[in-house]
């Protein structure tokens, strides 16, 4: 391997050292502002004695304990699942543009929860039944996330045959997503009725009403995902390269690649599921990351992750609080907040290191 | 037998095989322009409709088929050709078989422009229609401008045009939120549809389409050029950025006012010139008689599925996905067997 | 074996509050199937959806937070809802100021309110209810007010509108077609038979165009109505919930539908989508009769102006 000059390395350890301290505690002004700031504004000392007491009947922690702070620690892992799927996907599949959407996983995921209530809905129609079927809705990560593992298999099955060839499994992934996306819009308007704005809020994605019980479920995904990522740690730098080369380096190219999408999908689909889908952290979060962590791999990833609860800290948050009594979507201000910086990006670099 | 076949259309010069297209398309849009006018919810007899398309006799029947059917099958072709032929442009330009007007970030922005004129003001059809046409070019010339520092590189361009597509898409659901009018509407208008379009749509749609085609004409030549590789075009003194530039303003205002007519409707820009290139058995088509063809194919295509949305009330964008969907996963799997 | 059990709570529930009369703790099942136990006489209450506020106001008294539609109040609740706070919008309560409200008791629509019910519970009771037939207005009604101890007067309340309803028949000859529609862009939807809205047209002895919902699709209360199909049916009376100007009314096909060139195209409040509130239905039971037969009903006065059905512009 190359051996990096000591004076440089030390530069850049400087640097990454620094940019690290920034992220952390930009984190954790974060955490605090989204358990001080809401809807209901109360002075932060009532509501820190809340968040230390965690007495039932007060109001104080009500809202910290049953509403923000969930929210606050779902924020921080899904960002940081989707940053890392980003992270992984535009890895293997060599394409900056790569996010979760682009291996079906966020439309296959919005098929099976659109599918499911469907069902609820037209098993409450069936006299065989009953009129008062019990609801649904506690299924619907779990449905979430079988679309999402089925049609990231589906695309995978797809693109078997050419090798998961980048370019193959992206418009395989492309095509996908637009087909499964346009049976979920045809659901919805052909079936109508008041569940239509369920599933809209669904499809933004958005952390409302969520709490520990999702992070129950959530948790476990996310422990296998981070541990998976660090097994990749080394195979990751080597799929960035050609396949020639990499073959010449001792890869067992395809092995790697089934593995690093795998991994992806896990923390994806597991995301997916409890938020909806959430665009544009997985996709501009490692092109930010890129600039804040320099060249070496293992903090980028550390790095990553952090811009990545970041991001979706600061999306919920703001949605939350710029138009209360209403709220805005997480998925949709994340994609209003992250477009243009990825496109203020791709005007700085002309060419994104790929 | 087949093998015959196979052998005999092989045998075919590339102009009887583009009349054969063509023939085909007529045929098809022939075949929906009797069922669209004479099938509908205002039930019609067929003699009794053919009847009505030859005079006016004032009656409701009359005005269904002379004002309902009849301007939403021609907004259906001039749709579809808008979308064929600004395909095929589009992908001469950004050197990408697989690109689609909607890469200039045109649908979404003007999506995003109707789905905002429709929330908050109330303007007769041509305003708006006129509004949505604006919103969809300072999309795209968002996407260009942007695109332009890299000397309209395609790579570039679809980068700029992916990220300006999903930023519109995000924007429309930031404003229906906050906005909150039902959603069940504006879903309905997003899938792209024909219903209840009327003559003022048609008036919009056929100037753009008409110049469009005849500019495409004109320029078949420099768009057969613009293939070429960037060194080989500067060898010959070509200016590459200004052609891209002037190829992708006809693009924009023929995808953008279609948008505003009908909706997103995706996929057709992108097939109907590979349907075309299938048809004549060679991918190196000259534009001049690409560009006619794909408006046409476009055309017969969006026919049949307004056709096919009227039966079980489908949206025509969704049947394109339906349809546009796997026809791009057999190209992407064709292309990959002919690199091999 | 459920709806066995439902059965015997519901008889347990209706022999507690039968033998107690208005005693609490009381146990009531909504229309998620649940049982709901209520343990004082709630004093707070809040309202996602009209219902609830409705039902308070029919009550005589006042709800602590209400939900908005388009970000608006009903205007049809007039001042009965004016201390109320703002929840939000109908299909996203805002959970902290639920909290900070804590009611006692929220009455919400089932849909919208069921996907959140264990955060919505963690500020108190929910009571949810689908709202789309008569007999969910009746149910809900009778089920709310004795949530609310007065039992007695929620029975009076859905006799009342059945007796008012069965009196305002007797006097219509039928012999007239309508539509309820809403619409969005330029595609009218129109309602079904199975809303309350069209029910009350129906049993005034008018004809609905669009009829009953397919089948197997019963959980539908409304779809998309072509032009044509408008024109083909062409009904004597439109009620159309949002029409404003725009599109749908550039379209050509309105001039010569029937109930414009007539004068009978009326554009209605939210109330006739939400007409399941004991106020509500006898406003839209009022207002619809007049409407339809314009001789033999006379123009209701109770209807705040903001609420009141106006003509449709056609003015192109």
């Amino acid at each position: 391997m190359l051996s990096v000059p000591p004076a440089i390395a030390s530069r850049s350890d400087r640097r990454y050292a620094m940019g690290l301290l920034f992220l952390s505690a930009l984190l954790a002004l974060l955490v605090l502002a989204s358990l001080f700031f809401g809807a209901v504004s109360l002075p932060a000392g009532d509501l820190f004695t809340g968040l230390v007491s965690r007495q039932a009947s007060s109001l104080e922690s009500a809202l910290v304990w049953q509403l923000r702070l969930p929210r606050t620690l779902l924020a921080v892992l899904v960002g940081l699942q989707f940053a890392t799927a980003g992270l992984i996907l535009q890895a293997v599949i060599r394409n900056p543009l790569a996010d979760p959407g682009v291996i079906g996983v966020s439309s296959g995921a919005g098929l099976a929860v659109v599918a499911l209530l469907l069902v609820s809905d037209m098993a409450g129609a069936d006299p065989l039944i009953g009129t008062n079927q019990p609801s649904m809705m506690a299924w619907l990560p779990v449905a979430a996330l079988f679309g999402g593992l089925a049609a990231a298999s589906l695309v995978l099955a797809m693109s078997w045959r050419a090798k998961l060839c980048p370019i193959r499994l992206t418009l395989n992934g492309v095509a996908v997503g637009a087909v499964l996306n346009a049976l979920v819009m045809w659901t919805i308007i052909v079936w109508g009725g008041a569940r239509t704005e369920i599933a809209l809020i669904w499809l933004a994605g958005s952390l409302y009403g969520r709490d520990f019980l999702h992070l129950q479920v959530l948790w476990p995904w996310c422990l296998v995902g981070i541990l998976g990522t660090l097994a990749l740690l080394r195979p990751l730098s080597l799929l960035r390269l050609d396949d020639a080369v990499s073959a010449s380096l001792g890869m067992r190219g395809l092995f790697w690649r089934v593995t690093a999408i795998i991994v992806a999908v896990i923390l994806a689909a597991s995301a997916v599921a409890v938020t909806g889908p959430i665009g544009f952290v997985g996709l501009v979060t490692p092109h930010l990351s890129r600039l804040l962590a320099g060249p070496d791999e293992r903090s980028l990833i550390v790095v990553n992750m952090m811009v990545g609860s970041i991001l979706m800290l600061s999306a919920d948050l703001l949605g939350r609080s710029l138009i209360s009594p209403l709220e805005i979507p997480a998925g949709a201000l994340t994609t209003l907040l992250g477009i243009p910086v990825f496109l203020l990006l791709l005007h700085r670099q002309r060419r994104l290191g790929i | 037998m087949s093998r015959h076949l196979v052998d005999t259309w092989a045998d075919f010069s590339l102009t009887s095989r583009a009349v054969w297209i063509s023939g085909l398309s007529l045929v098809a849009i022939g075949a929906t322009l009797i069922g669209s006018l004479v099938w509908g919810d205002y039930g019609v007899s067929f003699s009794h409709a053919l009847e009505l398309v030859a005079y006016d006799d004032g009656s409701d029947a009359a005005f269904v088929i002379h004002e309902i059917r009849f301007p939403r099958l021609l907004a259906a072709m001039l749709v579809g050709s808008a979308l064929g032929l600004s395909g095929a442009i589009v992908q001469a330009i950004t050197r990408n078989p697989l690109g689609e007007p909607g890469l200039l970030g045109v649908t979404a922005g003007a999506s995003f422009a109707m789905a905002f004129s429709m929330t908050f003001f109330s303007l007769p059809t041509s305003a708006e229609l006129a509004f949505g046409t604006v919103g969809g070019i300072s999309a795209a010339a968002l996407t260009l401008a942007i695109g332009m520092k890299a000397r309209l590189d395609p790579l570039y361009l679809t980068l700029t045009g992916m990220s300006v597509n999903l930023f519109f898409g995000a924007a429309i659901i930031v404003m229906l939120v906050s906005a909150n009018i039902e959603v069940n509407g504006i879903y309905y208008w997003l899938t792209g549809s024909l219903v209840n379009r009327t003559w003022d749509h048609v008036a919009i749609l056929w100037p753009w389409v008409v110049s469009g085609l005849i500019l495409g004409l004109f320029g078949a030549g420099r768009l057969d050029a613009l293939i070429l590789d960037e060194d080989v075009l500067a060898s010959l003194g070509i200016r590459v950025t200004t052609w891209r530039l002037l190829f992708g303003v006809v693009v924009v205002m023929l995808a953008a006012v279609a948008v505003a007519a009908a909706g997103p409707i995706t996929f057709i820009g992108l097939v109907a010139p590979h349907i075309v290139r299938f048809g004549l058995g060679t991918q190196g088509v000259s534009h001049r008689i690409l560009l006619p063809l794909s408006a046409l194919v476009g055309a017969a295509l969006v026919c049949a599925a307004d056709l096919a949305a009227k039966w079980q009330e489908v949206p025509v964008g969704i049947l394109c996905v339906l349809l546009g969907g796997p026809v791009l996963v057999y190209l992407v799997g064709r292309r990959e067997v002919s690199d091999a | 074996m459920r709806n066995v059990l439902n059965f015997l709570l519901s008889f347990i529930a209706l022999c507690s509050s039968a033998v107690l009369a208005q005693g609490y703790p009381l146990t009531i099942i909504d229309d998620r199937d649940k049982p709901v136990t209520i343990a004082q006489p709630p004093q707070t209450v809040a309202s996602v959806s009209s219902f609830g506020a409705d039902v308070m106001a029919a009550l005589g008294r006042q709800v602590a937070g209400i939900s908005t539609l388009n970000g608006q109040r009903s205007a049809y609740l007039g001042d009965s809802a004016t201390k109320a706070v703002s929840l939000g919008e109908v299909h996203q309560t805002n959970l902290e100021i639920l909290t900070q409200l804590a009611p006692d008791l929220t009455i919400g629509l089932r849909t919208y309110t069921e996907p959140f019910a264990r955060k919505i519970e963690e500020t108190g009771t929910l009571l949810a209810f689908d709202l789309t037939t008569l007999d969910d207005s009746l149910n809900a009604v009778t089920l709310a007010t004795r949530a609310l101890g007065a039992d007695s007067q929620g029975e009076a309340m859905n006799k009342g509108f059945l007796d008012e309803l069965e009196a305002a028949a007797k006097q219509t000859d039928g012999n007239v077609s309508a539509v309820f529609l809403w619409h969005w862009g330029n595609v009218p939807y129109a309602y079904y038979n199975n809303h309350l809205t069209p029910q009350i047209m129906v049993r005034l002895g008018a004809t609905n165009i669009h009829g009953e919902p397919p089948q197997g699709m019963a959980s539908i209360d409304s779809a998309a109505m072509t032009m044509e199909a408008l024109l083909r049916l062409n009904p004597d009376v439109i009620l159309s919930f949002k029409g404003e100007a725009g599109p749908f009314v550039q379209h050509p096909a309105w001039q010569r539908l029937k109930a414009v060139q007539s004068g009978r195209a009326w554009r209605v409040a939210d109330h006739y989508v939400m007409s399941h509130g004991p106020i509500a239905r006898r406003m839209v039971l009022h207002e619809v009769a007049h409407l339809l037969y314009p001789s033999v009903f006379p123009e209701p006065s109770e209807i705040p102006l903001a609420a009141r059905a106006k003509p449709m512009d056609f003015e192109r």
